[in-house]
């Protein structure tokens, strides 16, 4: 089930009034309400995969309950491993395993041998890569002694597939979440309301922002050589407010919804693209796969704790694994890659943690050099974004060359409204750049006709700007 | 919570008035929309007392003939039903059978492949366009309709307010050009056919590619259609929709078995779908909207399959 689509928005006023009103009086139904919902909502899309779902809640639940009891640090590691064989095991048939082969092959080639190989006739489950790496943190929190491991399955079950976050993220914790299912939940007023305008400027962000822009970006992306470098930039700039519009804008969905049951889940995006350097913009985008990634993959490997080569080592190593994350194919890779490079001058002199304040705090107004620092740091992002969006690294690399051609600087032949709607963002995003999300209201300032008013604008926005439905990008991943 | 709720239910009310709102406003575009064209098709349909030959489908058929060629060859009167592909083959079908249907009729239908795919026979945005056309025909619509058309409504709805708001300002006057604009109610020549376009060249357009299962319902309403266009006395016979190459290519292993499912049926049919596969310079805007040449092309194609036919 789509959050931009008719059918949530049925869906989600049923499941709020079953929750408060119906299941309000015991902590367990209301739990199992969750879990059933959340189930409804995945098998919205092809319930075949949710069996993918339950098999791995299955089997992560007993590891966890098995590393707890056993006293010998062997059995412990047993169970966890068999917990990751099984994670990885099925992002790897699903994810992975096709590129895996068709480059076998083409490497065997290259080399003058013919290897038969098969590929797999398989679609991607939705979401997989997301609930597997929440599962995963389950286990490992709970074999470092972190978490105690939960025997309610029920609990379990919904924190696996808790759907608000279940297809797109946030990643969560289950030191974060898993604890909220124990506790009984008070409705409360203010969240639920700030809850509501999180989930309108989600909706604004996709629909009007991420939306618009794609139809430009496939224009672009699909033929970079009928296109102006002018046309090309602003192709490739769109693509960056895509890409944020449609997966900050799912967060924010996403979170507004947790809200609206009684959940807090934790900050996605911050505001990356006010970042003044690229380690910023890393501590503010998809903040809850880079801090996985620092948690489980980047700290067991030494962190920054050993001498300067293996910071530098794990530093790529954790881009380009998080590049991989993203799916199958090079030009994720190479767009981690570049990240990485963009960040070793930082980490190498030891500004990497510059600026971990808010941006121009108690101004109005940005200094020049703060604006020209978050004006490259963009530029550098947006280079990063082509690799990413294009289909191949020769794709990557001819619409690079394209915006280079000096005999291209005619006017652009795209259409540049969605311009006007990434300024409009900008502008509310730079107003609230403190707060949580875009829309945060102070409510006590701002009268309630003229808050109304605002929805009311924001829902007009909605339709009269939205784009045709499209499918959220990080889906694919 | 019930302060929740209260200020929840209230401000829904407010989205909805301003949705229904849309809905009642009047349309002050000038020119309407093509989809006004189809008063104009019933005039046609109806005034006509001869046994006539009428064109249907979707837009494949509005943008793919020329009635005045067929109706010299044939000694016939021809009309061209057509409008949109959106409207769905049910809504096509139950609003041809509201007009003047008589014993001696001919209907050539050529249904869209996204006819025969998922829900597609439903119809989908261009419906709610046609029901502000013509709304005597909300009584034809069913609830699958219903449920394919509401998650357009509110887009729909807003985009007539927005609409509204914009004629308003810009106070448009119905001017000479009006009548060589496509796409509107005065793009359409006597017999029906979208004409506007014939002595325009060829615009950019992407490929056409149809995905999903197919669905046999839509050989049940044929089936439907066929025997109730018996009971009258009329016939129906099936053809094909005009697709560039590329687009066929891309969809060939549907569109053979879309054939192959119609073939197994007791349907009269004209041609087979790779004959009505053109060259890419043949087409206007859209990988199935004809140019003048490529109408040319299809109405003499379509002549001779009638005529082989008849034989």
């Amino acid at each position: 089930m789509l959050f931009n689509s008719l059918e949530y928005f049925i869906f989600l006023p049923l499941v709020f009034l079953l929750y408060w009103f119906v299941f309000n009086k015991n902590l367990r139904l209301q739990n199992a309400l969750l879990l059933v919902v959340s189930y409804i909502f995945y098998g919205w899309w092809d319930y075949r995969f949710l069996s993918l779902i339950v098999f791995s809640s299955i089997i992560d639940f007993y590891c966890g309950l098995y590393i707890d009891r056993s006293n010998a640090s062997t059995v412990k590691k047993r169970w966890l491993t068999l917990s990751m064989v099984m994670n990885l095991g099925f992002l790897g048939i699903f994810k992975y395993f096709n590129f895996f082969a068709k480059e076998f092959v083409a490497f065997a080639d290259h080399f003058g041998v013919h290897v038969n190989t098969f590929t797999l006739d398989i679609i991607l489950p939705i979401g997989i890569s997301f609930y597997t790496f929440q599962t995963m943190s389950y286990t490992i929190d709970v074999y470092k002694g972190k978490l105690k491991p939960t025997k309610d399955p029920i609990i379990f079950f919904a924190f696996v597939s808790f759907f608000p976050q279940l297809v797109a993220g946030p990643i969560e914790r289950a030191t974060n979440l898993l604890p909220q299912f124990y506790k009984k939940r008070q409705f409360n007023y203010d969240n639920a309301s700030d809850g509501l305008r999180q989930i309108l400027w989600g909706l604004f962000k996709k629909i009007v922002i991420a939306d618009n822009c794609a139809i430009i970006v496939n224009q672009v992306f699909d033929a970079p050589e009928q296109f102006s470098t002018v046309s090309l930039c602003i192709g490739a700039v769109f693509f960056a407010f895509q890409i944020y519009g449609d997966f900050a804008g799912y967060s924010d969905i996403a979170i507004g919804t947790a809200r609206l049951f009684g959940f807090n889940l934790m900050q996605n995006f911050a505001y990356p693209y006010f970042s003044r350097d690229i380690a910023e913009f890393w501590r503010r985008w998809h903040m809850s796969l880079t801090t996985w990634f620092r948690d489980y993959v980047y700290i067991p490997l030494g962190g920054s704790k050993g001498g300067t080569w293996m910071k530098v080592r794990n530093t790529f190593l954790i881009f380009i694994i998080s590049g991989f994350w993203h799916g199958a194919n090079w030009t994720f890779m190479v767009w981690g890659l570049l990240n990485a490079i963009y960040f070793l001058p930082l980490l190498l002199l030891n500004k990497n943690r510059k600026n971990i304040g808010g941006i121009a705090q108690e101004k109005k107004l940005i200094s020049l050099k703060e604006l020209f620092q978050i004006a490259t740091t963009f530029v550098l992002t947006v280079i990063a974004w082509i690799f990413f969006r294009a289909a191949s690294l020769t794709d990557a690399c001819l619409y690079i060359k394209r915006i280079f051609s000096a005999s291209q600087f005619y006017a652009s032949e795209i259409n540049i409204k969605p311009l006007a709607f990434i300024f409009i963002l900008i502008l509310v995003e730079w107003y609230n750049r403190a707060q949580e999300h875009g829309l945060v209201l102070n409510v006590t300032k701002i009268t309630k006709p003229l808050r109304w008013s605002l929805y009311i604008i924001l829902i007009i926005f909605i339709f009269w700007f939205g784009a045709d439905k499209q499918e959220f990008i990080y889906f694919q991943f | 919570m019930k302060k929740f709720l209260v200020n929840s239910i209230i401000f829904f009310f407010v989205v909805v008035a301003l949705l229904v709102l849309g809905l009642i406003l009047p349309n002050q575009n000038t020119p309407r929309t093509i989809d006004y064209a189809l008063i104009k098709k019933h005039e046609l349909i109806n005034t006509e007392k001869r046994p006539k030959l009428i064109l249907t489908g979707g837009s494949n058929v509005l943008f793919g003939f020329n009635s005045e060629i067929i109706s010299q060859q044939t000694n016939k009167p021809v009309i061209n039903h057509a409008i949109h592909a959106g409207y769905g083959l049910q809504y096509i079908i139950d609003d041809l059978l509201q007009q003047n249907i008589t014993k001696g009729d001919t209907i050539i239908l050529a249904p869209e492949y996204s006819h025969f795919i998922g829900n597609g026979r439903f119809g989908n945005e261009p419906l709610l366009f046609s029901l502000t056309a013509v709304p005597k025909n909300i009584k034809l619509i069913r609830l699958r309709q219903l449920i394919n058309m509401s998650s357009f409504l509110p887009k729909f709805a807003f985009g007539r307010i927005k609409s509204f708001i914009y004629n308003l300002k810009s106070k448009q006057q119905p001017s000479a050009s009006s009548s060589k604009k496509n796409y509107t109610e005065y793009s359409i020549n006597a017999h029906g056919d979208h004409n506007t376009h014939w002595n325009l060249g060829k615009t950019a357009f992407d490929n056409y590619e149809f995905t999903g299962k197919i669905d046999n319902g839509a050989l049940e309403m044929l089936q439907d259609f066929n025997a109730r266009l018996k009971t009258i006395g009329a016939t129906l016979i099936i053809t094909f929709p005009s697709l560039t190459q590329s687009s066929y290519q891309l969809n060939a292993t549907t569109i053979q078995k879309i054939h192959q499912r119609l073939l197994k049926n007791d349907f009269s049919i004209i041609g087979q779908p790779k004959d009505y596969v053109f060259e890419n310079t043949l087409f206007y805007d859209t990988p199935y909207h004809l140019n003048g040449k490529g109408v040319l092309k299809r109405t003499h194609l379509l002549l001779e399959h009638l005529k082989s036919h008849h034989d």
